[in-house]
């Protein structure tokens, strides 16, 4: 009976993994196929599929050699993607972490009142900030510029949410001691605290990336230049270009997230591992 | 710091560097890799007559500007004066009346008359296969 339930489990397992894992696989086999293949499995009057072949009928590395050799456009938003998204995790993990410092360790006034705030902005989805956000950035004259996307982003309440959890778990007696031994606050946050919470930095560094890597509202309503575009608005204009070229584009765009996981892959914490009632 | 950390990092330079290179000279790769053509002018053959000032009869268009498909025959022209944008090529068929050594004498018709403009310029060399509508790059005007 027990191993019937075993078996059981792992086909469920297998199936809901293949589900996941479809959309990924079909993307890679889909940026090997020859543009007209793509199309012959396409109803373009129903909108739908007509079939779906795993198996090309001819392999081609020409959609990549498009991507790389012949159309500069798609490099060009892939780099605008990494001008985007490389301050604004940079950004977001030294704001994050020094903001959460003072709020798990350090006691001022309205400290906690002040996080509450934090934890409301955390609930408020991003649609409903966009036209304030619009607002201050055209009176700030930043608006068309990479620093309208990097700067909301980088002051985010997420990241102080997360580390502030994994902050408050360190014990404060190795800070009274360090203060002893006569160390400054930015002596103890970089002794003391930042080697601690290296899992919570290295899964805010994800998901931060994560985040702005795929990120299409911002650059779209903050953009004007369509040049600026980064590679996750070229993705979603799929209409304009062939689907084999949208399809090597998909694979270049997924290797930066890729390879940050699997850096960073055992290192990752879930917040929810350590949780605390707020 | 581990192996396999090790690893990511020196995939990842790599990736980066050869994307950074591919875009910086994307450019000049993309001139290579066009279709380097040469380009001439047609002598177009005129007269004048009572009713039309300037009747353009025939044409004379080099040999090796003329590519044959199937049943037809045609010629790749671009336009002299392109903006500062890779010019593109496009084709227009012709009906050939009679040829020498060099030259095919060509009919004056609609397709040609309209393809054929003051700016125009044939192609008679080209390095790769050309289509219509494909982007090229001139290494000789005559």
């Amino acid at each position: 009976m027990k191993k019937v339930k075993t078996v059981f489990k792992y086909i469920f397992l297998i199936i809901l993994t293949l589900l996941f894992l479809f959309p990924l696989i079909y993307m890679l086999i889909g940026s090997l196929m020859p543009n007209e293949e793509i199309v012959s499995m396409l109803d373009f009057s129903k909108e739908t599929y007509k079939s779906i072949k795993l198996i090309p009928d001819a392999f081609t590395l020409d959609q990549f050699y498009q991507v790389f050799f012949r159309r500069a456009q798609y490099l060009l938003k892939f780099w605008n993607s990494v001008i985007i998204t490389f301050p604004t995790v940079i950004g977001q993990v030294v704001v994050s972490s020094l903001a959460a410092f003072a709020f798990a360790k350090l006691r001022f006034p309205f400290r906690d009142k002040l996080f509450f705030v934090y934890i409301v902005l955390l609930i408020l989805p991003l649609q409903v900030t966009l036209v304030p956000n619009y607002i201050v950035l055209d009176n700030l004259k930043l608006l068309n510029s990479f620093l309208s996307v990097i700067l909301p982003g980088t002051f985010s309440a997420f990241g102080i949410c997360l580390l502030r959890q994994c902050i408050k778990y360190i014990p404060d007696a190795s800070i009274e001691a360090a203060r002893i031994d006569g160390a400054s606050y930015f002596r103890i946050f970089t002794g003391i605290i930042l080697p601690q919470i290296r899992g919570g930095l290295i899964t805010l560094t994800l998901l931060c990336f994560i985040d702005s890597w795929n990120a299409v509202e911002q650059p779209l309503i903050y953009f004007s230049d369509r040049s600026m575009y980064p590679l996750s608005i070229g993705l979603a204009d799929i209409g304009n270009s062939d689907y084999g070229i949208i399809f090597a584009c998909g694979v270049m765009f997924m290797i930066p997230p890729l390879l940050i996981y699997l850096y960073g892959e055992r290192d990752i914490e879930s917040p929810f591992t350590t949780s605390d009632k707020l | 710091m581990t192996r396999r950390k090790k690893n990511v990092i020196k995939i990842a330079v790599i990736f980066f560097v050869a994307l950074g290179l591919l875009t910086y000279f994307s450019d000049e790769i993309d001139r290579m890799l066009l279709p380097q053509i040469k380009t001439c002018e047609p002598v177009v053959d005129y007269y004048n007559n009572d009713h039309w000032k300037y009747y353009i009869d025939e044409c004379y268009i080099p040999k090796s500007a003329v590519v044959f498909d199937d049943d037809s025959a045609v010629v790749y022209a671009v336009n002299e004066y392109y903006d500062g944008e890779t010019p593109t090529v496009y084709s227009i068929e012709i009906d050939i009346r009679d040829s020498d050594e060099l030259y095919y004498t060509v009919e004056m018709n609609d397709s040609l008359m309209s393809g054929l403009t003051a700016t125009t310029q044939l192609v008679y060399h080209t390095s790769k296969p050309l289509s219509d509508g494909e982007r090229v790059f001139i290494t000789e005007e005559n």
